[in-house]
């Protein structure tokens, strides 16, 4: 994943905004009853009384000031995380003064989700506390933030607020940047079986092998060795040990390439959205693409090629994984599901990026028809009918599906209140 | 139980003793501080300490109800000082109400506010030097209070903002009732950092100069700031527990008496046309009351005044100096006299008694008491001292007048002389001869040497037989004293022990005086006082008793009458028959350090002299008050008052507004109390509910929201529930088959088949849009909306109506 953000923390803004905590307005209340008793009725008791009740006003005033000045704070956070998976926030702070240290420093941090439309979603706040920062020192905290659902969700701004010594008086301090963080769909578990057939064995058989310069395998695993395994391969400590010929197993990567398009089409969604039926099926399809794809990182060297396509169409291709790990997972987040409805055409002009003999796989809400293929011009049908056995369109609720792919479904309830963060 | 918490805890059972006890000093009464620290005491065992129960907050909301009633009409009762112990009182028991109840910062803040305004009706009361230390341990003890709650109010904070969304319940009666949360769609798990190394002695010994600057930057601005001239003082006399002046003298003492040195006044001679301070040579006589009644109770002397109060047909005013005399710089000399707060109406004076010329001040002499008093009402508690200004007579030695005119009650030209036959006189001869033999026997002794049987004469002499007399002592300490108890204590002491205290020793020249036809009575007052420079300071330790005796004018000297201490009606002459070692020569200068602290904080801190002789707040908020003829409103606001008062009907009228005026506002503050989700939630329920939940939930939040509780439950759609049901009523069914969409442009295609008009068809998609928009994604309706929708189901209604109509007159379909 990508790494979270690596500056240095950077000087917050100057201006300390001082307030009255709602403690310090009752306090001044009472002060003001004092006072006016003492003035109105000259007792001298009260007058000492009065002036013995505001200097603590004052002297919170002045220290809760000096306090948030010359403080340096960041936020780190990763920018990819997975719905349901918890993940840091990081909060980097030091004082930059020479003798004044920060007392019971609180940072208000907040998130929230960012949409498209009109509905708006609050905000989740979350304190931090920081009891006590030396003079010269840095301090870390972090808080732990696990968010249901996928999407893009802001953190930030924050806010820095002391009370110390006596609660009456607040110095807050505004800390303008913010993170975004895109939530990628939860991930699932792949069966064992698919596993291998994507991965390893079924990623096409007639597809021509990229040519890539020499790596050494990375080491995978023993096992016992077999007809066919070089002796140069055999691990002579772990053969004495089981007393049987033990050879090291390397991670073979593939050079094939990889097809994966994920088609994310709204049918009948009047009727399903009312059931929650159709969210369900976006939503499992994006994890199953977000699981498959986490899997690709380290079993795939060849072309991998990911489209999304919904209410836009996503189309991410590269030979190194990281370059466009970012974007996909961040389409995974954001991707809504479309009306236009993908056409067969549209999958053989993705499939053409990868080397000849790649296999397709595109995963559906909606099952394939001949009605899909009615829509093709006669060229296109005939180069179809040339890659028909290269193109492997599963339906989600169909048994192969089922079968490759574990996720528990979201629950509708959460489901119909997407689009919005409840506190 | 964190150490931050437990601290807390400790320290408000410390402020609330330390408040108790002030409040117990400033009353004089320690009842109701024995009530508050028992309280808070077994509030913090059996609540806070083994939990074994606490007060549910809506019970304590009835009680707190019922002890602001209850305290609240015998505020309206009682006048002045009762009305601060009735305002103390419900101080103490809201306070106690509170700890008995789960606890969490914003309690922790009404308690300190409670407490702290307990500590400002003690202040009012009064406090004198103990009680200003008192004072500082508790500012001192208050402060750390505010630390450690500040430290909790984050600790609170903290959890609360981060464990939004999760589950809450609520407990009424015994039901228990749960409010579910919404899956949320971020969750955060939050560390709860723990209290570093030696945070709290750290933390600490920043907070001890934080206090230390508080203090000191109060001593500047008490220093600094204008002082009034009619500042208040904070001690006020109390009732001495052996010297001070009383009505009445007893003269059987066998225990100890003990000085008291609280300040009774300050007294301050100058010269009457400089100012310039004056020192009285020897000690000066401040008059109090004379006490001439003689009885005998349980074979006991008294002397007393005739009666205890002042009435009010029995005041002579007194003379003011003329003007020809207030021209001369001698012997007149002016006394300003401060007297310290006290609930007896006397004041005290040096004879003669003048008042000055321009002084309107409304003392008077009260006959009968032969005091000078000022007249107001007996229960009333003063808590300012009392300044007055008379004028008095010294001769050029600057020693006091022994002597002042005898004035005939009736002032008639031709008696004016007391003679034998009068009342008076009477009164002050009598002596039960039988008690006193030997007392008798000794003045008729010294009498037969006494030339023309002259009163004047005769009394120098008993004066000098008892302070000349190495065999007569002075003692306060009775506890060694044999006395013989068949005689009366008088006679004991003139006979036998010959010890006593200045009582006896004037009582006993009473007597002689009266044996031999004199009339005398005894004098209580005040004699000598510390020199502080520029005035007297008064205490109570110098509290005496001496004789005056009439003296006719033909046994008047000729200088008495050149000094104006005889008239033509003759003179009462001060004799003190007590010898020196009873009084303190010249006055106590400086003291002990005690002493000295008791000055210094009186002078220093609640004194409030003001020394600029002007005042900045004073004149200036006179000024304002004119200028804002504050005057006339009060007064009309008095008026108003008054009318109030005295009328039942406006009483009701007044209180009804009143009470009707804070039901409003505490509803309307509720309703901006609440969140939104609350006043969603209200929004669903009915109105009846509403009302019911906003009036409960002035007693209790916790039932408010109980009352709406179901109202949450039921993910309903009011005005959609509405719609349906009359599309049901006219003939169209929803069911589980059918989307709300499809249904919607069924109901529209039947409504097109009779020609009902499209903006009427469009309603139906509308609501069917807004139920979806409401129902699934959330939306709230503002009240604009929601009239909107309530306005169209309307005008669906009666298209509706319309179609039901023409389907009832159709013809039937042909078979």
């Amino acid at each position: 994943m990508s790494a979270a953000n690596k500056q240095q923390p950077v000087p917050i803004a100057e201006r300390v905004q001082i307030f009255l905590t709602r403690e310090g307005g009752i306090y001044l209340i009472v002060w003001l009853f004092v006072t006016s008793g003492a003035l109105l009725r000259n007792i001298n008791m009260l007058v000492l009384m009065a002036a013995i009740m505001i200097a603590p006003l004052l002297i919170g005033w002045r220290l809760n000031l000096a306090m948030l000045r010359k403080l340096r704070a960041n936020r780190r956070v990763q920018k990819i995380a997975f719905a349901q998976e918890p993940f840091d926030v990081n909060w980097e702070l030091h004082n930059d003064r020479a003798k004044l240290a920060t007392w019971q420093l609180v940072i208000h941090d907040q998130g929230r989700r960012i949409f498209d439309d009109e509905l708006k979603s609050r905000h989740q706040v979350v304190q931090l506390l920081f009891r006590l920062i030396r003079p010269q020192e840095t301090r870390y905290q972090s808080y732990r933030a696990n968010i249901s659902q996928r999407g893009e969700y802001r953190f930030g701004p924050a806010k820095l607020t002391t009370r110390f010594p006596f609660g009456l008086m607040k110095a807050t301090l505004e800390v303008e940047t913010q993170d975004i963080v895109y939530v990628a769909p939860k991930l699932g578990a792949l069966s064992a079986s698919w596993d291998r057939r994507l991965l390893s064995y079924a990623a096409g058989d007639n597809s021509i092998k990229r040519k890539r310069a020499l790596v050494d395998d990375e080491f995978f695993a023993l096992r016992t060795w077999r007809s066919g395994d070089s002796i140069k391969q055999i691990h002579w400590r772990s053969t004495a040990k089981f007393g049987v010929p033990m050879v090291k197993q390397f991670d073979t990567r593939t050079d094939k390439d990889v097809v994966l398009i994920l088609d994310l089409y709204e049918e009948l969604t009047t009727h399903l959205a009312e059931s929650g039926q159709d969210q369900s099926a976006i939503e499992l399809l994006l994890s199953f693409g977000a699981t498959l794809f986490s899997r690709l990182e380290n079993h795939v060297s060849g072309l991998i090629t990911v489209a999304i396509c919904g209410s836009d169409n996503c189309v991410h291709s590269d030979q190194n994984y990281s370059n466009i790990a970012f974007e996909v997972f961040r389409d995974l987040a954001l991707a809504r599901e479309g009306r236009h409805p993908l056409t067969v055409n549209t999958v053989l002009d993705i499939g053409r990026r990868a080397s000849e003999g790649t296999p397709i796989y595109v995963f559906s809400t909606r099952p394939f028809t001949d009605a899909l293929l009615e829509q093709l011009e006669p060229e296109e049908l005939i180069r179809y009918r040339s890659l028909q056995n290269m193109v492997r369109w599963i339906e989600y609720s169909s048994d192969e599906f089922q079968e490759m792919f574990n996720l528990v479904p979201p629950d509708h309830r959460e489901l119909n209140a997407v689009g919005k963060l409840s506190t | 139980m964190n150490r931050n918490r437990r601290s807390l805890e400790i320290l408000f059972l410390s402020l609330v003793v330390v408040s108790a006890f002030l409040l117990g000093m400033g009353q004089g009464n320690i009842a109701l501080s024995v009530i508050a620290i028992s309280l808070a005491v077994a509030a913090w065992i059996f609540v806070d300490w083994l939990k074994l129960f606490r007060i549910p907050r809506w019970v304590a909301n009835v009680v707190s109800i019922g002890i602001l009633i209850w305290t609240m009409s015998y505020f309206f009762e009682a006048q002045s000082g009762a009305q601060l112990i009735a305002v103390a009182n419900l101080l103490v028991y809201l306070q106690s109400l509170i700890l008995f109840q789960e606890k969490t910062p914003r309690q922790y803040w009404q308690l300190i506010i409670l407490n702290v305004l307990q500590v400002v009706v003690a202040a009012v009361f009064s406090l004198d030097l103990e009680g200003g230390l008192v004072f500082l341990i508790y500012m001192v003890l208050a402060a750390f209070f505010l630390f450690f709650l500040s430290n909790e109010d984050v600790e609170h904070s903290l959890q609360e903002t981060n464990d939004a969304g999760t589950l809450k319940q609520g407990v009424f009666p015994f039901f228990i009732w749960r409010e579910e949360s919404r899956p949320s769609g971020m969750k955060f798990e939050y560390p709860h950092p723990p209290f570093p190394h030696q945070f709290f002695r750290i933390s600490i010994g920043h907070l001890v100069p934080a206090i230390l600057a508080c203090f000191t930057f109060a001593m500047i601005l008490l220093v600094l700031i204008p002082r009034a001239p009619d500042s208040w003082v904070a001690s006020r006399v109390m009732q001495a527990s052996s010297t001070g002046v009383s009505r009445s003298i007893q003269l059987d003492s066998t225990g100890v008496i003990n000085y008291d040195f609280s300040q009774v006044m300050r007294v301050k001679f100058s010269n009457i046309v400089t100012g310039e301070p004056i020192e009285i040579a020897g000690n000066p006589y401040f008059r109090g009351m004379a006490l001439p009644q003689l009885i005998v109770r349980n074979n006991v002397t008294i002397f007393e005044a005739p009666h205890d109060r002042v009435f009010y047909n029995d005041y002579e005013s007194i003379p003011k100096i003329s003007y020809r005399e207030s021209r001369l710089p001698a012997p007149f000399v002016n006394a300003d006299y401060i007297l310290e707060p006290t609930n007896d109406p006397l004041v005290f004076c040096t004879m003669p008694l003048f008042l000055p010329l321009e002084d309107s001040i409304s003392l008077e002499v009260c006959r009968p008491l032969s005091a000078v008093v000022r007249p107001r009402p007996f229960d009333f508690i003063e808590y300012a001292p009392y300044r007055y200004t008379l004028v008095t007579r010294i001769n050029s030695n600057n020693q006091m007048s022994s002597a002042f005119p005898f004035v005939s009650p009736d002032r008639s030209t031709t008696h004016f002389k007391m003679e034998p036959e009068d009342g008076e006189h009477r009164s002050l001869t009598y002596l039960p001869a039988e008690r006193y033999p030997d007392l008798i026997k000794i003045a008729q002794d010294m009498a037969q040497n006494v030339p023309s049987r002259n009163p004047l004469e005769f009394g120098k002499r008993i004066e000098s037989y008892f302070v000349n007399s190495p065999s007569f002592k002075y003692t306060l300490d009775f506890t060694t004293i044999t006395r013989n108890q068949a005689l009366d204590p008088i006679e004991d002491f003139v006979a036998n022990h010959r010890t006593g205290h200045c009582q006896m020793y004037a009582a006993a020249m009473v007597l002689m005086l009266r044996s031999q036809g004199i009339p005398a009575r005894i004098v209580v007052g005040f004699c000598g006082g510390d020199w502080m420079g520029d005035s007297y300071s008064v205490l109570n330790k110098y509290a005496h008793a001496w004789v005056e005796a009439y003296v006719p004018p033909e046994f008047c000297t000729e200088e008495m009458f050149r000094n104006g201490e005889a008239g033509r009606g003759g003179a009462w002459v001060r004799f003190d028959p007590t010898p020196p070692q009873g009084i303190f020569a010249n006055g106590n200068r400086g003291g002990n350090s005690l002493q000295l602290a008791r000055s210094l904080w009186q002078d220093y801190v609640m004194g409030m002299e003001d020394r600029s002789g002007d005042s900045m707040v004073d004149v200036p908020a006179g000024r304002l008050a004119n200028a804002l003829n504050l005057g006339q409103i009060t007064e009309s606001a008095q008026a108003a008052v008054v009318r109030v008062q005295t009328n039942p009907l406006l009483q009701a009228v007044v209180i009804s507004a009143s009470i009707l005026v804070l039901v409003v506002l505490t509803i309307v503050a509720l309703r901006k109390n609440q969140t939104k989700s609350e006043r969603e939630k209200k929004h669903r329920a009915g109105p009846i509910r509403r009302l019911a939940a906003t009036l409960l939930s002035i007693i209790s939040s916790d039932l408010g929201r109980w009352v709406l509780a179901d109202s949450e439950s039921k993910l309903t759609v009011p005005f959609y529930e509405k719609f349906v049901g009359l599309l049901k009523r006219h003939g169209y069914n929803l069911d589980s088959s059918t989307t709300h969409r499809e249904f919607a442009n069924q109901v529209v295609d039947k409504l097109m088949k009779y020609d009902i008009a499209p903006p009427t068809q469009d309603i139906v998609l509308r609501l069917t849009e807004d139920f979806q928009a409401v129902r699934f994604g959330k939306k709230t309706l503002d009240r604009a909306a929601e009239r909107r929708l309530w306005e169209e189901l309307k005008i669906l209604e009666s298209a509706l109506q319309d179609v039901s109509n023409r389907e009832r007159t159709a013809l039937p379909a042909a078979h």
